[in-house]
């Protein structure tokens, strides 16, 4: 039986249940925010230490959060945040271009033992991958994660009519690089 | 005013055209008589303001017929589509082509990735500490100077102060040298006769041979000489005396 959000934050806030509690929040959220990371940087060896710093991020600030949020929406925040920030990190790192990058995250896809080119599916991630950082947040937690809007425009802090637009638009780029390809 | 608007009629009859002063001639054009009948068009415009909707500022701007009726009818609308729509019909909506692709995931993970406790290892063992790439090129360019200086330390510093090592023991052994082989030289008598002359000089504890002081080699010398021959050298150092003074 999984508990609540708000008993897990009541049990995390007694010394005694600290500990019992962060496990359970972790195994609650782990596979979500995996995916969620997951979507955005591709390898799983970078996933696996975001999922982390998320964690540990989230092991800091816990005592200080302040409900204003859900949980659910917090930690899908900060996990956003570390995609964005890694991300941004790493095309400073190589000093590569905008479109460098996304070739990267393209080349991570076909580079999967499991790529198969003529396959919808894959032909999907290659498209995503070409959508803008903020258009690719929004596609995957819509079409992968089915967020509503309103939930959506909490963790990214955005209206819900840009994110209606943004969505709409990533549609439209999918369709149309997977028509053409 | 039926009076006022003959006089103002009157006025524009009577000077339809703007002379300008001093003959200047400006580039631009007027139609022809367009001042002579301005008036007219501007208060028939007026009129027609005040007889319609009694309202000068109102602007003129058109309205599909009843869209007021229609209105509250088309914020319904848009309320319906703020709704949360769902979500496979708002795709198949954008985009047809989802219809045809599963939403099967193509990423794999590694075989029992979510059974180990990644988490609470990783918060007992080590934090995570991310280095950017500026701050890893100051970090490096840091240790590099850091280098830079321990190394010239050891070259150059090291170096010197080796040298003056040298230097110091060559000449402190050259002392010792000179001083063994100069006291094997002297001897006793000189030594004694020089200690006499120049007592002054060695009166400092300091000076130190063998362990024996200047102070003591003299008390021995002088328990050395007896009675007799400080009689005699007294004598004799009293008639040298007389001699040299030409007694």
């Amino acid at each position: 039986m999984q508990l609540e959000d708000k008993e897990l934050l009541d049990l995390f806030r007694e010394s005694s249940t600290k500990e019992l509690a962060f496990t359970a929040i972790i195994k609650k959220y782990q596979v979500k925010l995996y995916w969620h990371i997951r979507k955005m940087v591709i390898s799983h060896d970078d996933t696996n230490d975001l999922l982390q710093n998320v964690f540990i991020k989230v092991w800091k600030g816990l005592d200080n959060f302040r409900e204003d949020s859900k949980l659910y929406t917090w930690l899908y925040r900060i996990a956003t945040n570390e995609c964005l920030t890694f991300l941004e990190q790493k095309k400073k790192k190589g000093s590569i271009s905008l479109s460098d990058e996304e070739n990267g995250l393209e080349n991570m896809v076909k580079a999967d033992k499991n790529f198969d080119a003529n396959k919808l599916e894959w032909k999907l991630q290659l498209a995503i991958q070409k959508l803008p950082e903020r258009q690719r947040l929004v596609f995957n937690l819509r079409y992968y994660d089915e967020m509503p809007y309103e939930k959506m425009s909490k963790i990214l802090e955005t209206s819900e009519g840009a994110l209606k637009a943004s969505y709409h638009h990533a549609a439209k780029k999918i369709e149309q690089y997977i028509l053409s390809s | 005013m039926e009076k006022k608007g003959n006089i103002l009629n009157n006025y524009f009859k009577k000077d339809s055209t703007f002379k300008l002063d001093h003959n200047i001639v400006l580039p631009y054009s007027i139609p022809s008589n367009y001042f002579d009948e301005f008036y007219i068009r501007l208060l028939q415009k007026i009129n027609h303001h005040k007889t319609t909707n009694n309202n000068l500022n109102q602007v003129d701007y058109f309205i599909p017929d009843g869209y007021f009726n229609k209105f509250s009818e088309l914020i319904l609308k848009e309320t319906e589509l703020l709704e949360e729509e769902d979500i496979t019909d708002e795709l198949s909506r954008i985009a047809p082509i989802f219809k045809d692709i599963s939403k099967q995931n193509v990423y794999q993970l590694p075989e029992g990735y979510f059974e180990k406790d990644i988490e609470t290892k990783k918060l007992n063992t080590s934090k995570v500490y991310s280095i950017n790439n500026k701050s890893l090129v100051r970090w490096t360019i840091a240790a590099s100077f850091i280098g830079i200086m321990f190394i010239g330390y050891f070259l150059v510093a090291d170096k010197d102060s080796k040298e003056i090592n040298n230097k110091q023991n060559l000449a402190f052994s050259k002392k010792n040298i000179d001083i063994n082989s100069s006291i094997k030289k002297i001897s006793d008598d000189d030594l004694t006769k020089y200690i006499n002359n120049d007592y002054n000089y060695y009166n400092d504890d300091t000076v130190i041979l063998d362990d024996v002081t200047v102070p003591d080699i003299i008390d021995k010398k002088i328990e050395a000489v007896s009675d007799d021959d400080l009689n005699k050298y007294l004598s004799d150092a009293a008639t040298l005396t007389n001699i040299k003074k030409g007694l």
